[in-house]
């Protein structure tokens, strides 16, 4: 009932993000095992047609790269275990064309591929026969520190085609060609690796005339000759996909020789053991794939998932769309998407996201303390990245109904630009289908029922295995529309005709290389618009941003021990700003009472926003447990007319190595962030502001326990000071200054069970106080989004035939509250205006809990898999409350629980 | 036959989805009710309404006001006799403790509806306080309050009693107010009241800072939010722009007007018949102006927000408050509002106040009969 609409407005900040990178740390090539009897084996690519045998393909894996030094002692590469033979295309075939394929293999944790990308190309079909055989290939993962970890390798697929042996004197297989033949040479190809057989390798024998005779194992990988004369034979051992091996042999006429000879699989050219690498920050928290869209209790949508880090405290009411990271308003946390900023995350204030969970590659939170790479904001950053593509070479597809929308997803090869791959999506939200009657009923004149729509469209390419070229468009748009001819019973002027709409949309292009191991560049750059229409009654606010940003970062390896990035971070944009509204107080300053008959302050300009900024940060490794990461980052606001200057420093102490690892870490960092508009123009603000400034300091340890689970323990604190304040002026607006200040400390501690095939889940709670002063003469007192308690508890896991289910658990403290104490009549808006305690945030709504299930089942079909979902927030009802709702005279209350129970049931079909 | 299976699984799936959705669906919640706004069971200011809702510089502001107590409606006298249009009676004011001098300006006339003494004291002349807020003026009070005791002509004009006020705009309220960029030049009056079943007393300012207290003159209780309003009205002043009050044409109840001394009857509530009526006070669509200081995107002024608040006695509305004209999408013909009758028989009073979004105030009153 009280007037926070007004209050909750909040004008977009000019602000945008570094997006995170998760560099791939390189470790050197593979190192090609060699099998005792392959000694004199040809390393080279084998070019050559196979003479004799039969008209099959023969698949020559190729060249062994030069191994660069190892990082690490305790890296393992990953090692084949089962391969896939590829059928030689029969174009190619025909053609009597030979080639070869290098791919990049994306393998996981588990040794799956998981990726497969052509980086040399070789057309005719083989590229497509390559990469469907090597998608089924299965590996012994990686390994670092005995742990397993993904990877990404070379592969190099060589087709080569047969001669038509001349004279086989042998059938295929082995068999007997005669009476009385003796099988005088035969044996088995078998793989280095794990003794099984080779089926269809070829085998061929040379004698000192330079006549061959070709054999053909069988399943087993059984061959032999028979009947061959006495003599010295070269003997070549070929399988697609396995280092040939070529050994010389003296037979005798009358003397059976047996062998076994051992194949390595050794197409892999490279690998890149993708392990973690310590982070710039002292805190980064990487919510994984299998995690993401099955948290419960946020109804698949993955960036909902960080509400439930260490850090992070729940947004009033549980569904206001906003993150409040260590105690910091919500300003202070930035969200950017592709390490592009965006204006806003979520649908209709937390519905859902602007970006399917479908289309991310991960979520990167720093909940503070983070790398100069990100500034403009003092709070935590949020960082959502787009994953690529399928590259398999076919297409697929994904369409999901809920209650709420629904969308659809296609991707695949880009149709007609050999090398690239695309992926396309779009949502639309349905419920207006049945809140339109609704509304209707209760008597309004809904012009434009709510609904929202979000796309998204990129292209890729990848012009060598170290880099990677993206450009794309990805935008989200949310409007509503309505007239009631009722007034508003409290403020008769926020009545009539209703509009709300939000628009953005970015154009981008990204260009990631890593041009040697020790060299690397990261840039994106986007253009972009902003729009943000509201309007009620009289009074309008109509803002167009068209954002220009790039943000570019070149990281140089000098050394074992040192590694330096140095970016820009550039932000332009042109404004229109059409506003009629009153001046609005914010929480904590007293109520003003009803708007309905107060002149409302008119402003139109366009202007420009200029933010340049530019970093440096050094990882340094003085010696192998310790890591220090000095950094500086200067900003810079036509605004304000102001730099930032904000040093930096984190480092991380490696307390025992191997398992468990005990690692401490800590940081010191200013951070700053800008006044917003509304606060530094006039005729809302105040011209001559200078920028909120935060000094955070961090102190942890992170222990492993088992290899499955990981414990956190931080404790951190924040120095606030020139925090942009204000009181209220001879004009009937605002004079803003600096003089605000503050304090939040805690502490944060996560137990987490990292994802296995079964289960995941993590305990997180957080220990609390955030303190704000509006002067040097103020008292302190409580931020609105304090917390003290926040306590997560959630898993999930995989029950078998399909199923899984998941839970999640909260217990949160109460945020505080002014409370009314009484109220005054208005009697030129015929309303009552409350009014508040000057204790401001004196009391405290009661502890919270809510419990959350979550259910998933999949079905596999011939081709394509169907999965359902049914999340269900608040299972048990809690009504803890939330806030107070009042009558006319506020003389009568009721408090006012959160959420009732929300389910949310989705279908899904993608092949 | 793969089809057929895949077939059968769908609608298996189907109907899982449809009874787990139905089942999760059929929890909602529901949060409590108060005494709507429009219903009068307390004493009740409803209005204030100026003769001039943005004066001049230097002009004299009369404002009177329109209340009602809903604890000790009207007598049937006064309905027999018809309410006061005009000179309401001027309560017994008395002189509290505070030294208040006895009557007002009772000059033209507010409704007077109580059937017990009820004591309005209004104060008046806050200008321009400190962030054009209500509570900046209580600072700027206290020092003409303080000033005025040694003076009883300033007194006098400070403070009056009764349902009307007169208030004198001082003549550099606008030159004196500085203006942000983006505002119009104005200035801004306060004119604070308290309406009390009983005495107003200066008091120790309570939890919501008022430093005046309603006391039963009998027992020297505290009077509560029932028997006391505080108040203010607020009045603009603008260089060259003006507002009229809205316009009221007449007072229709199911389509037919009737007149101040009409009393219409209609059946009451019962379980078996419990019927509605329309009811609405008819604005004048000429009265609704542009508002100069409301301009669109375009820079054209856009209509004055107006709308009615509807208040009864008894019965429930539809609608308490009905939009007469937005800004945007302009005059709203349907600004009437539904009736249910309440169960029991007695005289129902209805208002219909209509307001400008720039402090402009008409209203009706009727009564009709529930039999």
């Amino acid at each position: 009932m009280r007037v926070a609409l007004f209050r909750s407005l909040s004008l977009p900040r000019f602000s945008v993000l570094r997006h995170g990178t998760l560099a791939a740390f390189a470790l050197g090539l593979l190192a090609f095992p060699r099998e005792a009897r392959a000694e004199g084996a040809n390393d080279s690519p084998s070019t050559g047609a196979v003479p004799g045998g039969s008209s099959g393909a023969a698949i020559v894996p190729g060249q062994r790269q030069p191994q660069p030094p190892a990082a690490k002692p305790s890296v393992k590469p990953p090692q084949l275990k089962q391969f896939v033979s590829a059928p030689y295309p029969q174009e190619a075939k025909d053609k009597g064309i030979e080639g070869n394929v290098v791919l990049q293999l994306d393998i996981d944790a588990d040794g799956k591929v998981a990726n497969v990308v052509v980086v040399n190309p070789a057309g005719n079909g083989m590229d497509e026969a390559a990469t469907t055989a090597a998608r089924q290939f299965v590996f012994e993962p990686a390994l670092r520190d005995g742990k397993p970890v993904p990877a990404r390798i070379l592969y190099r697929y060589n087709f080569t085609l047969q001669a038509k042996a001349p004279e086989p004197n042998a059938p295929a297989g082995g068999q007997p060609a005669a009476a009385g033949p003796i099988k005088n040479l035969s044996g088995a190809v078998k793989t280095t690796v794990g003794e099984a057989p080779i089926a269809n390798a070829t085998i061929t024998v040379r004698d000192a005339a330079g006549v061959e005779r070709v054999a053909t194992a069988t399943e087993e990988g059984a061959w032999a000759f028979v009947d061959l004369p006495s003599g010295k034979y070269t003997v070549r051992i070929q399988a697609p996909g396995y280092m040939p091996l070529e050994v010389e042999e003296s037979i005798t006429k009358t003397d059976i020789f047996e062998a076994v000879y051992r194949l390595s699989a050794e197409g892999i050219v490279e690998v890149v053991v993708r392990g973690k690498r310590p982070p710039r920050e002292v805190t980064k928290r990487t919510i994984e794939q299998r995690e993401i869209d099955r948290i419960p209790g946020t109804g698949g949508d993955a960036i909902r998932s960080v509400e439930n880090m260490p850090g992070v405290a729940r947004p009033p009411g549980g569904f206001a769309g906003i993150l409040i990271v260590r105690g910091s308003s919500p300003q202070d946390t930035a969200i950017s998407i592709e390490g592009i900023e965006v204006p806003l995350v979520y649908h209709f204030g937390g519905l859902s996201s602007v970006v399917p969970t479908e289309l991310l590659s991960k979520i990167d939170f720093y909940p503070g303390n983070f790398s100069t790479q990100y500034g403009r904001v003092m709070g935590g950053i949020v960082d959502v990245g787009l994953r690529a593509p399928k590259n398999d070479g076919k297409y697929h597809g994904m369409g999901q109904i809920d209650l709420i929308d629904m969308r659809v997803l296609a991707e695949g090869p880009l149709p007609f630009v050999k090398g690239w791959t695309f992926a396309i999506g779009g949502r639309r939200s349905w419920f207006d289908a049945w809140l339109k009657p609704v509304l209707t009923q209760a008597g309004a004149s809904v012009t434009a029922a709510p609904v929202y729509y979000d796309w998204q469209m990129y292209a890729q390419t990848e012009p060598s295995a170290r880099s990677m070229f993206r450009v794309g468009f990805f935008g989200a748009d949310d409007r509503l529309s309505l007239l009631s001819k009722d007034a508003s019973g409290q403020d008769a002027v926020l009545a009539g005709n209703l509009r709300f709409n939000t628009t953005f949309w970015r154009l981008f292009a990204r260009y990631d290389n890593d041009f040697t191991d020790n060299l690397s560049l990261h840039s994106v750059t986007s253009y972009g618009e902003n729009k943000i229409g509201f309007g009620v009654g009289q009074l309008h606010l109509d803002i167009a941003v068209h954002p220009i940003q790039n943000r570019t970062e070149l990281s140089y390896r000098m050394g074992k021990g040192a590694t330096a990035h140095a970016g820009i971070d550039m932000f332009y944009a042109s404004t229109d700003i059409s506003i009629l509204a009153p001046p609005i107080p914010r929480e904590g300053e007293p109520a003003p009472g009803p708007y309905a008959t107060r002149p409302p302050l008119a402003f139109d300009s366009t202007t420009t926003a200029y933010r340049p900024a530019a970093y440096m940060e050094m990882e340094l490794t003085p010696y192998r447990r310790v890591k220090l990461v000095p950094g500086v980052r200067a900003d810079y606001a036509k605004d304000t007319k102001r730099w930032d200057v904000s040093p930096r420093f984190n480092a991380r102490f490696v307390l025992s190595e191997g398992f468990p690892q005990t690692t401490l870490k800590g940081g010191i960092g200013v951070f700053t962030r800008p006044p917003e508009f509304q606060e530094s123009y006039r005729p809302f603000g105040t011209p001559g502001l200078r920028s909120n400034r935060s000094i955070h300091y961090a102190l942890g340890v992170e222990q492993e326990i088992t290899k499955q689970i990981d414990l956190s323990v931080e404790g951190f604190y924040k120095a606030l000071d020139m925090l942009v304040a204000r009181s209220p002026d001879a004009t009937g607006s605002y004079t803003y200054n600096n003089l605000g200040s503050g304090y939040v400390v805690g502490s944060e501690f996560l137990l987490r069970f990292k994802p296995s095939d079964r289960f995941f889940g993590w305990i997180a709670y957080t220990l609390s106080r955030s303190m704000l002063r509006q002067g040097p003469n103020e008292d302190l007192k409580l931020f609105n989004f304090d917390q003290t308690h926040i306590l997560t508890a959630l898993g999930s896991y995989r029950l078998g035939r399909g199923w899984e289910f998941g839970a999640r658990f909260r217990v949160i403290s109460g945020n505080p509250y002014t409370p009314v104490v009484g109220s005054i009549y208005d009697a030129s808006a015929g309303t009552y205006g409350a009014i508040e305690s000057r204790n401001t945030f004196s009391a405290r709504f009661p502890l919270y809990t809510q419990l959350d299930l979550r259910v998933d089942k999949g079905w596999q079909f011939d081709g394509w898999r169907m999965s359902t979902y049914l999340d269900v927030q608040n299972v048990y009802y809690s009504q803890a409350v939330q806030g107070f709702e009042y009558n006319y005279n506020f003389t009568q209350s009721s408090p006012v629980s959160g959420l009732p129970i929300i389910p949310s049931i989705g279908v899904r079909g993608q092949f | 036959m793969n089809r057929r299976r895949t077939l059968n699984k769908l609608v298996r799936i189907g109907l899982g989805l449809v009874v787990a959705t139905g089942l999760v669906a059929s929890v909602v919640g529901c949060g409590d009710s108060f005494d709507p706004k429009s219903k009068m069971q307390t004493l009740r200011v409803l209005a204030v309404r100026a003769d001039n809702p943005y004066p001049k510089p230097g002009d004299t502001v009369h404002l009177d006001m329109l209340w009602f107590d809903g604890k000790a409606p009207p007598t049937g006298d006064l309905l027999d006799g018809g309410l006061p249009e005009g000179g309401p009676p001027v309560p017994e004011g008395g002189t509290p403790d505070g030294g208040l001098p006895e009557g007002g300006p009772p000059v033209g006339g507010p409704g007077y509806f109580s059937s017990r003494q009820v004591q309005i004291v209004w104060i008046g002349g806050c200008f321009n306080p400190l962030g054009n807020q209500y509570y900046g003026c209580y600072s700027q009070l206290a020092e003409s309050l303080g000033a005025a005791q040694e003076d009883p002509a300033s007194f006098a004009k400070l403070v009056g009693l009764g349902s009307s006020f007169n208030l004198e705009i001082p003549a550099d309220i606008i030159s004196g107010h500085p203006a942000a960029e983006g505002q119009t030049p104005n200035g801004l009056a306060f004119v604070f009241f308290a309406v009390c079943a009983g005495e107003v007393r200066p008091a120790e300012p309570g939890p919501d800072g008022l430093p005046l207290g309603c006391f039963d003159p009998e027992t020297d209780a505290r009077l509560g939010a029932d028997d006391f309003v505080p108040g203010y009205a607020s009045l603009y002043s603008f260089d060259g722009i003006r507002n009229t009050n809205p316009v009221l044409t007449a007072f229709k109840v199911n389509g037919v007007e009737i007149a101040e001394t009409e009393h219409p009857s209609f059946p009451r509530c019962t379980s078996a018949n419990c019927s509605e009526i329309d009811i609405q006070a008819v604005v004048d669509p000429a009265s609704v102006e542009p508002n100069p200081l409301s301009p669109d995107k375009n820079g054209n002024p856009q209509g004055e927000m107006m709308w009615v608040d509807y208040y009864t006695t008894d019965g429930k509305l539809k609608s308490e408050s009905r939009l007469v004209n937005d800004a945007t999408t302009g005059f709203n013909a349907d600004h009437g509002t539904k009736l249910t009758m309440p169960a029991e028989a007695q005289d129902l009073h209805l208002f219909g106040i209509a307001h400008d979004s720039r402090g402009g105030v008409q209203w009706m009153h009727r009564v009709i009969r529930v039999e």
